[in-house]
């Protein structure tokens, strides 16, 4: 049994006694029961179980909770799905996604939509061109698996919240 | 067997013969279909006489004919939803409740084959009463219709009463015991007349690896055979087919079964014969295309609309057709090649039923109960719409995947809706409660038409004879005006009821008067389709009701549910059962591919798809189906296999690691354009469109690739490392 301490959404849990083998997955589903972050493979190769996760110099990534240790999160401060709404209302990506109808059954979503937060996130303290866009968005969204939707409306979803605040995503044009 | 020209009448057919089977297995691997037809059953006899004169056709050897023996075969994959199964249970033991919590496609079967597991356990394991609920799930695809997986749950629960029970598949377990699509090896004979172009007949021998468990091989065999000659009209059909039990995985249920593997081959050998007689590859097929009203292989015309001509038209005039010739390249580096192909798919099983409970508040809230599963299908956006259709606005709440909200109708059922032979069902309907089904699975693209059926008769009953009279007495029309039978020339423009000349009135005005004055305010219905829908009259209101349903209940006011008791019904005839399919939907696909020669790494560059689906209840629904049905095709041609058996996924080593589905990145997402043809009549109902859309990337793609590299590959998948290896 190893101590574990970390803040979820803000909201800060542990100390607390988890197995060592104990993964994340399990200790958000099981023992915090939030189960909208999704188990698809177990493998870290669909990555509809991905969170965020906040580094302390203010960047973020991704990470599979499958295949990771609730240990390895001790210290650390997470985003989950349960997260992105604020106050009952969505997030704007949240919120794109259902105007978008980008899910179907909805088994992928929680892993899409904190890629594309953190994409968005990043291109917001770093913006891209305009034409690096449709490549930036398909390189942070490609290593998630959706059996259902074929992307299409995930990126038009991503794409549209950028465009729709260029000045924030997007490089300025000469 | 066609007459002598499209005006007479077919020679054979199985609409006038019924379907015919050797009835005899042999000491053999396989059937024995012909020799022996002497020793046959007379029915038999007489089909196996004209396949015999079809396929002898085939072989002689008539220079007039172009004549390609070819065959194909298909590859076991994985549906690969990304939820693996699980379940939930608890039982008290001691002959108490057995409490389910499960995810599947066919709940009201689930429920069943628990009850039918169960029946005849003894104390303790006997449950006195099993309370099944179900939800929603993360994609099915088929692998979860008739899931074996829910027995497991439910045998683990009574055999550890009084423990909470979870089973859940992790990934591996799932490759290792989900459902798979049968792998097909197909072997087809196709004559075409040289000077015409007119294809004159075809023979095919499909061989189905069901695996380890009796799961659909039967149906799938069956819809792979009625599927063998796509969207085209051939005078002069044969095709045998045999679905076989191996020590495989286990074949059932998904997405687009049998047509998936049958129209692959069938589009495949059609792009060569066009090749051979150089003729256009989408001129030959609008030749040879079924017209609307043609009969189809069983002999009987589809009842729905038919527009391949039409679909044929905008591939041919889509630029990407249209540059084939310019964009080729089969010389350098990278070679380009562009495909096209067109099939269709039937929706529907032939016999299906269908359940929907409505029900209206006081303020206007509507409430919707359907069996149908929410996968990812969209069936409660569907469902939501369809009722407002009548109702005027969107429900608040839809609640799917219910078997417990129809009881009032007090529905039975009895002997197989497929098989019951006309005098039985006769028999059968005089009992007011009998339906030949009583719910069907989620799965054969039926959603749209019939999973949203019966809720939309229940709100057309709630409209006509709760929220009418309400409009009425709010106009103060009197019943006696003729205005007051003028129902059908209301309609809902922006939640509100109008009608010329009157004020417009809004719906929660009308429930509160309908509720207020005791007209109906809920209605539940039952329907049954078997290439139509049964239909029966009700006494209701004082006038006899006739509608597309078998049985009916009502609420007044916040009454109790009543059954009306129905009348005249008229369940579909048996012999419809020798349909092969009378519903059908069409779709066409042309790509561009790039390949690289040095690698073999395919690129698809741009394609296009376009369908038909009626009257779309849900676009953007209907958009997101096409979208990733086209990415579930390109997994299928180009990346998904299973070994069957060793090195297979039994061995349960098998997970997303080595089993490739589609990212992102194998798509053309920007490159992707997909066009929902308009419904052709304002009122042209709903067709099921989630599976054809599947279908023609597959073989497009294979032709494409043949276009680029003049390789015919006749086996799927189409990896990388092949295209290497031909390149080499």
């Amino acid at each position: 049994m190893t101590t574990l301490s970390l803040t979820i959404n803000g909201q800060k849990h542990g100390p607390m006694d988890v197995r060592d083998d104990l993964s994340m997955n399990d200790f958000l589903r099981e023992m915090l029961g939030m189960t909208g972050t999704k188990f698809g493979c177990g493998a870290a190769q669909c990555l509809s179980c991905a969170i965020i996760v906040d580094a302390p110099d203010g960047t973020s990534t991704t990470s599979p909770t499958c295949v990771a240790p609730a240990v390895s999160f001790d210290g650390k401060s997470i985003r989950t799905v349960e997260g992105h709404a604020q106050g009952g209302q969505l997030s704007v990506l949240q919120q794109a996604f259902i105007d978008h109808f980008a899910f179907q059954c909805g088994y992928c979503t929680a892993g899409f939509l904190n890629e594309g937060q953190v994409l968005l996130e990043r291109l917001s303290r770093t913006p891209v061109a305009r034409e690096a866009l449709e490549q930036t968005i398909a390189d942070a969204l490609d290593g998630h698996l959706c059996r259902c939707t074929g992307y299409i409306k995930y990126h038009a979803a991503v794409r549209d919240v950028i465009l729709a605040d260029s000045s924030r995503y997007l490089m300025a044009t000469k | 067997m066609a007459g002598p020209s499209p005006d007479k009448p077919d020679v054979y057919s199985p609409l006038q013969a019924g379907w015919v089977s050797p009835k005899k297995v042999q000491s053999a691997a396989l059937p024995v279909w012909s020799p022996l037809a002497n020793e046959m059953p007379a029915d038999y006899a007489k089909a196996a006489k004209y396949g015999e004169q079809i396929r002898a056709e085939l072989a002689a050897d008539d220079a007039s004919m172009l004549v390609l023996d070819r065959e194909f075969e298909t590859q076991s994959v994985d549906p690969m939803f990304l939820e693996p199964e699980c379940g939930l249970a608890w039982y008290n033991g001691k002959g108490g409740n057995l409490e389910l919590l499960l995810g599947v496609q066919s709940p009201y079967e689930a429920a069943e084959s628990i009850a039918h597991l169960l029946g005849k356990a003894h104390a303790p394991y006997k449950p006195a009463h099993i309370n099944a609920q179900f939800a929603h799930v993360g994609g099915g695809f088929g692998g979860r219709d008739h899931t074996p997986f829910i027995l497991y749950v439910a045998l683990a629960a009574v055999c550890f009463p009084g423990k909470p029970v979870r089973l859940a598949h992790d990934r591996y377990q799932q490759f290792q015991a989900g459902i798979k699509r049968h792998a097909i090896k197909m072997r087809s004979r196709i004559g075409i007349d040289r000077a015409t172009g007119k294809i004159k007949a075809f023979a095919a021998d499909h061989v189905l690896d069901g695996g380890g468990l009796a799961h659909f091989s039967a149906s799938v065999a069956v819809v792979a055979a009625t599927g063998a000659i796509g969207i085209y009209d051939i005078p002069k059909v044969d095709v045998r087919t045999v679905a076989v039990h191996s020590r495989g995985v286990s074949a059932g249920s998904m997405r687009g079964y049998g047509i998936l593997q049958a129209m692959t081959a069938l589009e495949v050998l059609i792009d060569e014969a066009a090749s051979e007689l150089k003729r256009d590859p989408i001129e030959f097929r609008r030749r040879n295309a079924l017209p609307q009203n043609g009969r189809t292989m069983t002999g009987n015309p589809y009842i729905v609309s038919v527009r391949t001509p039409e679909i044929l038209d905008k591939l041919e005039k889509h630029p990407i057709w249209q540059q084939r010739a310019q964009f080729k390249q089969t010389s350098s580096d990278r070679l380009v090649g562009t495909g096209v192909a067109c099939v269709t798919k039937d929706y529907g099983s032939g016999a299906d039923g269908s359940l929907g409970r409505v029900e209206l508040a006081p303020d206007g809230r509507i409430v919707i109960y359907c069996d149908h599963v929410e996968m990812g299908n969209g069936i409660g956006t569907a469902l939501a719409n369809r009722v407002a259709s009548h109702l005027g606005a969107i429900a608040d709440e839809v609640s799917v995947a219910r078997v417990d909200s129809y009881d009032v109708l007090g529905l039975v059922t009895s002997g197989d809706p497929s098989t019951i032979d006309q005098k039985t069902q006769d028999a059968a309907e005089k009992n007011p409660r009998w339906v030949p089904a009583i719910s069907s699975p989620t799965s054969s693209s039926i959603g749209a038409h019939v999973g949203t059926h019966s809720a939309a008769e229940a709100a057309r009953v709630i409209f006509r004879f709760g929220l009418w009279p309400a409009a009425l007495e709010l106009w103060r029309i009197a019943r006696t005006d003729p205005r007051g039978r003028q129902w059908a020339s209301a309609s809902w423009q922006n939640g509100k009821l109008t009608m010329p000349g009157l004020e417009p009135l809004a719906l929660p005005a009308l429930a509160a008067t309908a509720h207020a004055r005791g007209f109906v305010t809920g209605a539940v219905a039952h329907s049954f389709s078997r290439w139509a829908w049964s239909r029966a009259r009700f006494p209701l209101s004082g006038e006899q009701y006739r509608a597309d349903i078998d049985a009916l209940a009502i609420r007044r006011a916040n009454g109790k549910f009543e059954r009306i008791n129905r009348g005249s019904v008229k369940f579909p005839p048996t012999d419809n059962n020798r349909i092969g399919t009378a519903y059908t939907s069409m779709c066409g696909t042309v790509v561009r591919v790039e390949i690289e020669r040095a690698t073999g790494a395919l690129r698809i560059a741009k394609a296009y798809s376009v369908f038909e689906c009626g009257t779309a209840l849900v676009p953007e629904v209907v958009m997101g189906q096409a979208q990733g049905g086209f990415a579930m095709g390109v997994g299928y041609a180009l990346l998904e296999t299973l070994p069957p058996f060793e090195g297979g996924p039994g061995n349960g080593e098998w997970n997303l690691g080595r089993y490739l589905v589609a990212r992102g990145s194998d798509l053309p997402l920007r490159d992707l354009e997909i066009e929902m043809l308009k419904p052709q009549t304002a009122d042209e109902a709903p067709k099921g469109m989630a599976e054809v859309v599947m279908i023609p990337i597959v073989p497009a793609l294979i032709n494409a690739i043949h276009d680029a590299t003049g390789h015919r590959f006749r086996a799927l998948p189409v990896t990388a490392n092949l295209l290497k290896g031909v390149l080499a």
